[in-house]
């Protein structure tokens, strides 16, 4: 069967040939179906999927049943079709061409992050030496797509949003800096691959577990999740930046913040927990079971965030503020403190 | 008086039709109006009606940075004509629409209009509606308090309460539909007694139901033989399992460290402020006043129950959830009573017919309804229907005291001090 | 296959076609939507959103002069950010000195005192 196949491969005429070499290459499968496009865009459905139905079972309800038979599984591409049969509604005080290229920016800046994300080794679409500090340039981008569509919104609460995002989102990437640069401390690099292979023996969240806090807090502030969710506080400013994005833009934006919290679950689980260290899974491969583990420890840093969604109200900003400023950094150098000592003093743990 | 609610007069709205395409009518709102916020720095928004933060009513708000400078509530998108209403209806056909301005609490508005119209015909209902009646506000007032606690979840960005909530106060609910018919618009009390007796059996379905429920908010099923289909034995286990639940919310809500962030010195209402605004309900309670109707000039057989009227000093937004809270406890602790005391007899002196006459005279009647104290004043003139109806919300006199509360505090804060006073739209524009 | 395969480049490069994939992304959402979505457009569907209401006066508000003082720290961590990044790039060659350890003390040291200090500067809840 497979003999048949190879031979009507090798037989067949030569641009479908070439085409055939092109979808197996490394480059198509890479960018086009594993750490690539497919299957981050999967990742970023289930776990919306997977969020509602967690969340259901903390709020005493079922969630999505219906939809796709068991357990709602495509409850979200029903959600996504009603969305996009709404009417996008532009405003007419938007700034027109901002308004409509901002969510697919915010979308690209999302998706680029899991470029430099290693699911196991080899498995990264741009190996770099300097992969962390790419990762953190494009989280550092990734506001400004946003602020722009808030300010080309030209209405009131976008605005209210786009004041309260600049304060936040700014305010929690030196935090989030200071808790990656203790990671680049123990490991001695800014490869992710590196990093991960770093951890072999004990992953990184015992020694640094202060720096663990401060980068899942800053994550949870930089991608608006409760109790950070301050810029798009529905209750009290609407949906903030968000407020007039309706229809196609708004699943993009939904989408784009879906991604970049995952493409930080992914990082956390790679920094802190390990990545593909974990034990053997029986009867497979190596580059299949490392994958695995890095999207395993992922979810676990999801599920907290899910959790912590379902059990807190919203923060007000001058308490988000207070908690960047003044009780994230100072820990967070405080564990880059505790990291440059035992380095020195241990050596290094990997 | 610095903000004149109800003082502002709009333009007839204007209609503009737009383009062959939309045939969509629409009314714009004359924004020279808005005397108040004319002029002066900030940003002016209109918050409400189409906002996911307040109900049926707009404030408009004025904001320099993160801080509200000014704010005026804008009541009447859901006036009904209540009072007016009532002159045209028949003393007994005026029961059901009385109780729509507060859906949740049937039971406590129509409480003040049975009063009244009893104390015009001087009559008194039987032993067994004094205590039924009790039972029925008491699980109105219950079930309009998980709703205050749903949203106000909600509004504060946690949606775990507001699935909590609903869930439990469903079997309050179906309790007020096996009583009276109807999950919330009841029309079950009336003058000189109730519509008709309690059941003596409970639905297997709906023990059924509760034992479902009971097993997945509690992780465990209840024992064999508690729950049975006996009436009062059936209440009292409701009332347990409400207590055991309130304990839970106490965990998610009340000592939940974010909410206490949120709330605590938040729309502090001092104690010489909540008497010169007048305020009622929980704010009153929760500013330091014990002053519960249902104490103070007891009504049925509300002396004969035990019960405590909680009472904070603080003020803020917290204190008013915090009494809200302990009010829902007491309130089972007058449900249990209610149903252990309840003698046997008739639930009503007679059946009235439908073109009652009252004796000329008028009438005034309040009650401690869920959101506060209700009061109505009754004339009549010997006629079929009253010559006048007043109806005084506790939500409309609440509704005075946010302008005073929100001035100086965050955008974030509107939501938490509208909310805390435990108020219902379409209450206070009856 | 005008173009043979073999002589586009950036389809051999993972990173290059990811990023053309992430930019076609957006498009198929916005494909099906225009193809799907009513577009019936009205001056009133298209007033900026203020709660259902006609809006008031401009949109263009003010910034929160509340929180400026956070933009100053801003500025003063901004720098300690910096120094900490350069150090880290010499941690990746020379490994951990002393004298890094000794800024870092300094840092940790002078941040304590700052968020000590911040409360009386930040005045909360106005």
């Amino acid at each position: 069967m497979i003999e048949q196949l190879a031979q009507s491969i090798v037989s067949a005429p030569e641009p479908i040939r070439t085409l055939l070499s092109w979808i197996f290459s490394e480059a198509f499968i890479k960018a086009a179906i594993f750490p690539g496009a497919l299957f981050s865009t999967i990742l970023g459905m289930f776990a919306v999927w997977y969020e509602r139905k967690l969340l259901a079972r903390v709020m005493l309800r079922v969630g999505p049943m219906h939809v796709g038979k068991v357990s709602g599984i495509l409850q979200l591409i029903a959600d996504a079709v009603k969305f996009l049969a709404k009417e996008p509604i532009t405003p007419s005080s938007a700034i027109r061409p901002l308004f409509w290229v901002m969510p697919s920016a915010a979308l690209l800046l999302s998706l680029l992050l899991f470029a430099f994300l290693p699911f196991g080794a080899g498995w990264i679409i741009y190996p770099s030496e300097i992969g962390l500090l790419l990762f953190f340039a494009v989280i550092a981008v990734s506001p400004i797509p946003i602020l722009l569509a808030a300010y080309a919104s030209g209405s009131k609460y976008p605005f209210i949003g786009l004041t309260r995002m600049a304060l936040q989102l700014f305010g929690y990437e030196i935090p989030l800096f200071l808790a990656l640069a203790g990671v680049v401390l123990m490991a001695g690099s800014f490869n992710l691959q590196e990093i991960v292979e770093a951890q072999a023996r004990a992953p990184f969240v015992l020694p640094q577990f202060i720096g663990f806090v401060v980068f899942f807090t800053a994550a949870l502030a930089e991608t608006e999740r409760v109790p950070f969710d301050i810029p798009t506080a529905e209750g009290e400013i609407v949906f903030g930046w968000q407020t007039e994005y309706s229809g196609a833009h708004f699943v993009v934006f939904q989408l784009a913040m879906y991604e970049k919290t995952l493409a930080l679950c992914v990082l956390g689980s790679l920094l802190y927990l390990g990545g593909w260290h974990g034990p053997p899974l029986p009867f497979v491969p190596e580059t299949i079971s490392a994958p695995f583990w890095v999207v395993v420890k992922s979810l676990i840093v999801f599920t907290l965030m899910v959790l912590i969604r379902g059990a807190y109200p919203r923060l007000s900003i001058d308490r988000v503020l207070d908690i960047g400023w003044r009780y994230l950094i100072p820990l967070a150098l405080l564990n880059l403190l505790i990291t440059g000592a035992i380095v020195y003093f241990l050596g290094t743990l990997g | 008086m610095l903000y004149g609610i109800g003082s502002r007069s709009f333009h007839e709205p204007t209609y503009i039709e737009d383009g062959a395409r939309s045939g969509a009518m629409t009314v714009e709102s004359e924004v020279k109006e808005i005397i108040v916020l004319e002029g002066g720095e900030g940003l002016v928004f209109s918050y409400g009606p189409q906002h996911p933060g307040t109900g049926h009513f707009r404030m408009i708000v004025r904001v320099i940075g993160d801080t509200v400078i000014e704010l005026d509530p804008d009541p009447g998108f859901v006036h009904r004509g209540e009072e007016k209403m009532c002159e045209y209806k028949t003393w007994i056909t005026n029961i059901p629409h009385l109780e729509r301005p507060a859906i949740l609490d049937a039971a406590g508005m129509l409480y003040p209009y049975c009063l009244a119209v009893e104390r015009l015909m001087g009559v008194e209902p039987p032993e067994r509606a004094k205590y039924i009646r009790p039972l029925v506000a008491e699980l109105n007032r219950i079930g309009s308090h998980f709703y205050y606690f749903a949203l106000y979840g909600v509004f504060l960005g946690l949606t775990t309460p507001f699935l909590w909530c609903f869930g439990d106060r469903e079997f309050v609910v179906d309790l007020v539909q096996f009583i009276g018919g109807q999950r919330i618009t009841h029309s079950y009390l009336e003058p000189g007694g109730v519509r008709n007796d309690v059941p003596k059996k409970v639905p297997t379905e709906l023990v059924q139901r509760f034992r479902a429920w009971y097993r997945d908010a509690t992780g465990r099923s209840p024992k064999e033989g508690e729950l049975s289909d006996d009436f009062p034995k059936y209440v009292l286990r409701v009332m347990d399992f409400m207590e055991s639940r309130l304990e839970n919310y106490k965990d998610l809500i009340l000592e939940n460290a974010i909410f206490i962030d949120r709330t605590r010195g938040v729309g502090v209402l001092t104690r010489e402020m909540a008497a010169e605004l007048g305020a009622v309900g929980v704010s009153l309670r929760a500013s330091g006043f014990r002053r519960d109707v249902r104490v103070d000039e007891p009504y049925d057989a509300y002396p004969k129950f035990k019960f405590e009227v909680p009472v904070r000093t603080e003020g803020d937004s917290y204190a008013r959830a915090w009494v809200a809270y302990e009010e829902m406890l007491q309130s089972v602790q007058i449900i249990r009573q209610a149903v252990e005391m309840m003698p046997e007899g008739p639930v009503k002196n007679k059946q009235h017919p439908i073109n009652l006459r009252v004796p000329a005279g008028e009438a005034v009647a309040r009650v401690e309804a869920a959101h506060g104290e209700m009061t109505y004043y009754v004339r009549s003139d010997a006629a079929d229907r009253p010559y006048r109806v007043r109806i005084m919300t506790p939500s409309f006199r609440n509704l005075l005291l946010v302008p005073y509360l929100a001035k100086g505090r965050r955008i974030a804060d509107i939501p938490v001090i509208y909310w805390s006073h435990n108020m219902w739209p379409v209450e206070w524009d009856r | 296959m005008a173009a043979p395969i073999e002589q586009l480049w950036f389809l051999w490069d993972p990173f290059v076609l990811y990023v053309i994939l992430v930019l076609l992304a957006p498009d198929i959402f916005y494909l099906v939507s225009w193809l799907i979505a009513p577009r019936r457009p009205s001056r009133v569907k298209k007033t900026a959103f203020e709660s259902g209401q006609a809006p008031i006066r401009s949109a263009l508000g003010s910034f929160p002069v509340e929180y400026f003082p956070y933009v100053i720290i801003y500025v003063a961590y901004a720098v300690i950010a910096i120094l900490i990044f350069v150090s880290l790039v010499a941690v990746a060659e020379a490994g951990v000195t002393p004298s890094l350890l000794l800024l870092l003390t300094l840092a940790t040291i002078a941040s304590f005192y700052a968020s000590s200090q911040l409360k009386e500067i930040v005045g909360r809840r106005g």
